[in-house]
């Protein structure tokens, strides 16, 4: 099977915190999907985990166009192919705007200089504001122009498959458009693309697929198209039947 | 006003000395957040394996060079894997277990050397440089003095570059801001602690190799060295390289000041006074990194 | 012995055994070792390390603070001690050399804890490793105190060891009793709660009104006790202080002692202090390779095995007690609640807090932009939005972690902001954390009594040294954090655990702001992770809350919850209030909706931001 992230029967927690039971999901090549569900069901605790970071307290599978990634941590999962822009957008606050694009590029540093230039060029034309801010601070942008720093930074590692935790949290609607775009543009090229957007209807408006994650556990799933909202709102918003089923997970031992 | 400016100089020489142990923690203490409590120790092998060399050996100044730093870098590597990595892994930050791990290990390492070299002082070993100097308007700036600013303006010049310019340079620094974020961009955290504490050990030796044609040594020294290393960074600011040179430069000069003006008795005190100084007006010293969040 | 009122580390029975082979080994060691003055000072001089390695337990073990430098207490006490002793006669008993060494080690724990207790730990070790090298050389120079030869007793003409011989032994074994049950006194009190609290994080202190440098400093006091005590013994039975007595390896070598035999612990240090010096002393390979031996033995304690030989020892018997299926007994097991809130008297009617137009930056993000909020006491009050929309900023700028850029926050007519947050708990503001905040190592139930310490109405020292009135405040503080406990739905062999699953953690969190006697309680999501039943009793826990008067304010994400149990609630975006009112108010506002749901996605309405009423 190639052309797939296909992540399956992923726990993860923190320290004695189980928060992810049993999420399921599978993200093709050309593809955007959506990652739904309120906060504290897991979505961030399962991205993190694909990532390679805090699974040391599961147990996962992640398997990369058909190769067997789940033993691998962070950075291995990064020159695999798989980028997680987290949510915060935690970039190098003291590094300049180009040293972070530039840092997002360090699996592919013996490319060479040229490749590497090629890349950034391509990160400022779909980000114009990078370009005209490249030697400023990282911390002193704003809230948007972080987010694209953070973003441009994961594109840099010419990643195959691209998870964006909340990556629309605390911007304007203006911008929210703006960067939905790109990644159309960016799908369209081929790029796979898992989002979690709190926005239930605008996630459901951009992308191919959803998953609503609920408890820990994925709970539903579909095509965009044809979806029906509310059952989903509900999920999310916790007030179906479904989902004030908490569902009690099985308690950590002590390490 | 002649013996103002000699104990100036005399005062950056041995801030310079300061300095390459203070940047030695920088180093480490950037990538891992790790304080190493070894690093006087590190110099004080460096120190012994010349004189071993040297005086023993009968080996020529660039054969001690060659192996002296390659063996110290070893000592520092063993020390990350056995001694900090455990920890690191385990997501121990800050408090108390990497203090007191390192802390072992420069005693095991003191130990060792005392073992094999016995206590008492060596005598330094010989310097490829004469004792006299140049004459600079009255002040007698000695070669061998220049020799030890030097060193330590080239580490210094060789780290910013390396830095600022370099892939492995800029991981660095990125580990070292949020290991998370880094290890997300494909840098591994476990390799840069490595790398950290390999330029550590290569700064230490290189310090030791300055020291060792200059004075007395002992395996004790390196307590002493570690503490002068710590003031230094106190006085600074951790986490910079501006820092580490500052507050070490800062140090010295008033230590000689203080001889000079005070006497030599209770010269020890003077770099606590600074301290404590300094700690009272600018707690997180001269340069200070970014400002951490609470909750 | 009569059952404590203080609540006691793990299995006390391996420490009493541990102290009880000490105690007798100590009475029985001059009739193995030998009995002549040699023999005898080399066990003095053991006993004057445990002393001290006693003292650094209270400051590195209680309160987790990295002081490294006890022989700098030791050496001044030692230096001090002697000096006088030297020149006044007075001066030359057991008792006075004590005292004079107790003095002058509080002294100079004193002064440099005032000003190296601002700074971060870290420099507190760097900087008390410093002392240690320092005392040696700065005595070593001082004619008066003898320069590097010392001051030795012996050619005083006045001079004289009374007692002496195996009774001067004796007396030093009986003062290392002493000095334990001075531990165990401080450890088992409310005292030793508030070092635990010191010791786990600092911020969990100043949530339940403990200041952190408050009990940073005591700490350093009373670790200068038993130094100062082992310096005036030591002089007193070796008749000699000098540089070399105070090197900086000793201080090293006690840190070893107290790591190794299991910091924190009453008996450990004692006994991990005795052995490594006793096997130094007798036993010449260990002497030879002292320095590898023992610094081999610090990485493995620091990487494998943090709870030191008592640990392991711990361990060991736990599975013998599995073995032979029994449960360890574990102390301080609460009696059965109380039938109503102890101290429940009517109390004056609790003012308003209200938070005028606050405003507050991250760097170039703009988290909070022009809030204002009221809570009223009775109230539960919700703050909810989506991510990033700066509720939990507004939490923790009210309850005093995050400084606020403008505006003001006021309980009635007091204003509570930039003053530490310390002092707002003390104000009378409870609050739980988004991650669980607990104490390291203790079982459950003391998170909650360091929550009920809080109102204690007897002092400190009180407290420590068991005067009735410090007992019944104990007693109180035990009833009120059993009876919050239990609002909260837990049970007493759920406060007995060691390790708590997620719900009760969350649970123990709000017993413990409750037991603060509060007049606002903060719950920072306290909903997340919670089963069904635990939400249940968690909704329980703010009606009683709500019922006693209490106003309560809550940051959750989980909206059916909050629509429940919420009288109020305002909704947050971008830091921003867009809406505020009732449950049903907000809900039908479609400002709300939008920023939710994204509904009406495709029309692009300007945002409304709607006054609070």
């Amino acid at each position: 099977m190639s052309g797939q992230l296909e992540v399956a029967s992923l726990s993860a927690g923190y320290g004695r915190l189980p928060v992810v039971f049993d999420a399921t999901f599978v993200v093709h090549a050309g593809e955007m999907v959506a990652l739904l569900g309120r906060n504290g069901a897991g979505k961030t605790t399962a991205l993190l985990a694909v990532a390679g970071l805090r699974y040391g307290y599961g147990s996962r599978t992640v398997r990369v166009d058909g190769i067997d990634a789940s033993q691998r941590s962070a950075h291995a999962i990064v020159a695999a192919g798989v980028n997680l822009v987290p949510e915060g957008r935690r970039i190098f606050r003291d590094m300049t705007v180009e040293e972070n694009l530039r840092l997002g590029a360090f699996v592919r540093r013996r490319a060479g200089r040229g490749s590497v230039n090629a890349d950034l060029s391509r990160v400022h034309e779909l980000f114009p504001a990078l370009a005209a801010a490249r030697g400023k601070r990282a911390g002193e942008l704003s809230g948007g122009q972080q987010q694209m720093v953070a973003i441009g930074q994961a594109l840099m590692s010419k990643p195959k498959y691209l998870l964006l935790d909340e990556p629309m949290a605390g911007l304007a609607p203006v911008l929210v458009d703006e960067i939905y775009e790109r990644l159309h543009v960016l799908v369209g090229e081929g790029l796979g693309v898992l989002i979690v957007d709190q926005s239930v209807e605008r996630a459901v408006a951009h992308s191919d697929r959803y998953y609503v994650l609920d408890a820990g556990r994925t709970v539903r799933a579909g095509a965009c198209k044809a979806a029906a909202l509310e059952p989903i709102e509900q999920i999310v918003l916790g007030t179906s039947a479904l989902g004030t089923r908490h569902l009690e997970g099985p308690a950590l031992a002590e390490n | 006003m002649q013996l103002f400016f000699s104990a100036l100089v005399a005062g950056v020489a041995v801030g310079s000395l300061y300095g390459l142990i203070g940047i030695g923690y920088t180093v480490i203490f950037n990538a891992t957040r790790v304080f190493n409590l070894a690093q006087g120790d590190l110099a004080m092998v460096a120190i012994m394996a010349s004189y071993f060399a040297q005086d023993v050996l009968h080996w020529d100044e660039f054969l001690t060079f060659i192996t002296v730093i390659p063996f110290v870098v070893l000592v520092a590597l063993i020390e990350e894997r056995a001694v900090v990595n455990p920890l690191l892994r385990r997501g121990e930050r800050g408090g108390i277990a990497w203090f007191i791990s390192t802390l072992g290990f420069s005693l095991v390492i003191e130990t060792i050397v005392s073992l094999l070299f016995g206590t008492h002082a060596i005598v330094a070993i010989p310097s490829p440089f004469p004792v006299s100097g140049f004459n600079v308007g009255g002040t007698i700036l000695g070669y061998r003095q220049m020799f030890v600013v030097g060193t330590f303006v080239v580490v210094v010049v060789a780290l910013e570059l390396f830095y600022g310019r370099t892939w492995l340079g800029r991981a660095m620094r990125a580990t070292a801001q949020d290991r998370d974020a880094s290890s997300l961009t494909g840098i591994s955290p476990s390799t840069m602690s490595m790398l950290a504490f390999a330029l550590g050990g290569l700064v230490a030796a290189i310090a030791g190799l300055a020291i060792a044609p200059l004075t007395f040594s002992n395996p004790a020294v390196g307590l002493n060295y570690t503490l002068k290393g710590f003031l230094a960074l106190a006085i600074g600011g951790f986490g910079s390289i501006r820092g580490a040179i500052a507050g070490a430069l800062l140090l010295g000069v008033c230590e000689q000041l203080w001889d000079l003006y005070i006497g030599s008795n209770f010269e020890i005190v003077a770099g606590l006074a600074v301290l404590l100084a300094v700690l009272l007006t600018r707690p997180e010293g001269l340069f200070r990194t970014t400002v951490a969040r609470v909750v | 012995m009569r059952a404590p009122t203080g609540s006691l580390p793990r299995a006390l029975t391996i420490e009493r055994a541990g102290l009880l082979l000490l105690l007798v080994l100590g009475i029985v060691m001059p009739y193995l070792a030998g009995q002549d003055i040699f023999e005898l000072g080399q066990l003095e001089y053991i006993l004057a390390l445990a002393m001290m390695a006693a003292g650094l337990n209270i400051v590195l073990g209680f309160a987790g603070q990295l002081f490294l430098g006890p022989t700098g207490l030791f050496g001044i006490s030692g230096y001090m001690a002697a000096y006088l002793a030297l020149h006044y006669q007075i001066a030359q008993s057991l008792l006075a050399m004590c005292i004079v060494g107790v003095v002058a080690a509080l002294v100079l724990a004193g002064l440099v804890a005032l000003p190296a207790l601002r700074i971060s730990q870290f420099y507190l070790g760097m900087i008390t490793l410093f002392l240690a090298l320092m005392i040696p050389a700065v005595f070593s120079r001082i004619n008066a105190f003898g320069a590097s030869t010392g001051i030795s007793l012996v050619v005083s003409p006045t001079f004289l060891q009374h007692p002496s011989g195996i009774a001067l032994y004796e007396v030093g074994v009986a003062i290392l009793l002493v000095i334990a049950a001075y531990s165990w006194l401080i450890r088992s009190s409310r005292l030793g709660r508030q070092l635990a609290t010191i010791k786990s994080d600092d911020v969990l202190a100043t949530s339940v009104g403990i200041s952190p440098y408050r009990a940073k400093l005591t700490s350093f006091l009373l670790a200068a006790v038993p130094c100062g005590i082992a310096g005036g013994y030591y002089v007193y039975t070796q008749q000699l202080m000098s540089p070399g007595s105070v090197s900086a390896t000793l201080s090293i070598n006690v840190l070893a002692g107290v790591v190794i035999g299991g910091s924190g612990t009453i008996a450990g240090p004692i006994v991990g202090m005795s052995l490594l010096t006793g096997a130094s002393q007798y036993l010449g390979v260990f002497h030879t390779y002292q320095g590898i031996i023992f610094g081999l033995l610090l990485i493995v304690v620091a990487v494998a095995m943090p709870e030191g030989l008592i640990g392991v020892a711990h361990r060991l018997t736990d599975r013998v007690r599995e073995a032979l299926g029994r449960r360890r007994p574990v102390p301080g097991a609460p009696p059965a609640a109380p039938e109503r809130a102890p101290d429940g008297a009517a109390r004056p009617p609790r003012p308003a807090l209200v938070a005028t137009d606050v405003r507050k930056a991250f760097g170039g993000v703009q988290a909070l932009d022009g809030v204002s909020i009221t809570l009223r006491p009775g109230q539960v009050h919700a703050v909810v939005g989506p991510n990033g929309s700066g509720k939990t900023t507004l939490l923790n700028l009210i309850s005093g972690y995050y400084l606020l850029d403008s505006g003001e926050i006021r309980i009635g007519d007091t204003r509570i902001d930039h003053q530490p947050p310390e002092r707002t708990a003390r104000a009378g503001i409870g609050r739980t954390f988004q991650t669980p905040k607990l104490l390291l190592n203790e079982p459950a139930f003391e998170n909650v009594l360091a929550g009920a310490d809080h109102a204690a109405g007897a002092s400190l020292w009180q407290a420590v040294c068991r005067t009735p009135k410090g007992r019944a405040a104990d007693r109180a503080a035990r009833a009120r954090a059993r009876w919050c406990a239990d609002a909260v739905g837990l049970r007493p062999e759920d406060l007995d655990k060691h390790v708590i699953p997620h719900g009760h953690q969350r649970l123990l969190e709000v017993a413990r702001a409750l037991a603060t006697r509060p007049d606002y309680i903060f719950l920072d999501e306290p909903a997340a992770g919670l089963s069904i039943a635990e939400v249940a009793e968690l909704k329980r826990a703010v009606e009683v809350a709500r019922a006693d008067g209490i106003g309560v304010l809550i940051v959750e994400h989980n909206l059916p919850i909050v629509f429940e149990i919420a009288e109020q609630v305002t909704v947050l975006h971008q830091g921003k209030v867009i809406a505020h009112g009732t449950p049903a108010e907000v809900s039908a506002d479609a400002e709300v909706a939008r920023v939710y749901l994204g509904r009406d996605y495709g029309t692009r309405a300007t945002t409304k931001v709607v006054e609070p009423s």
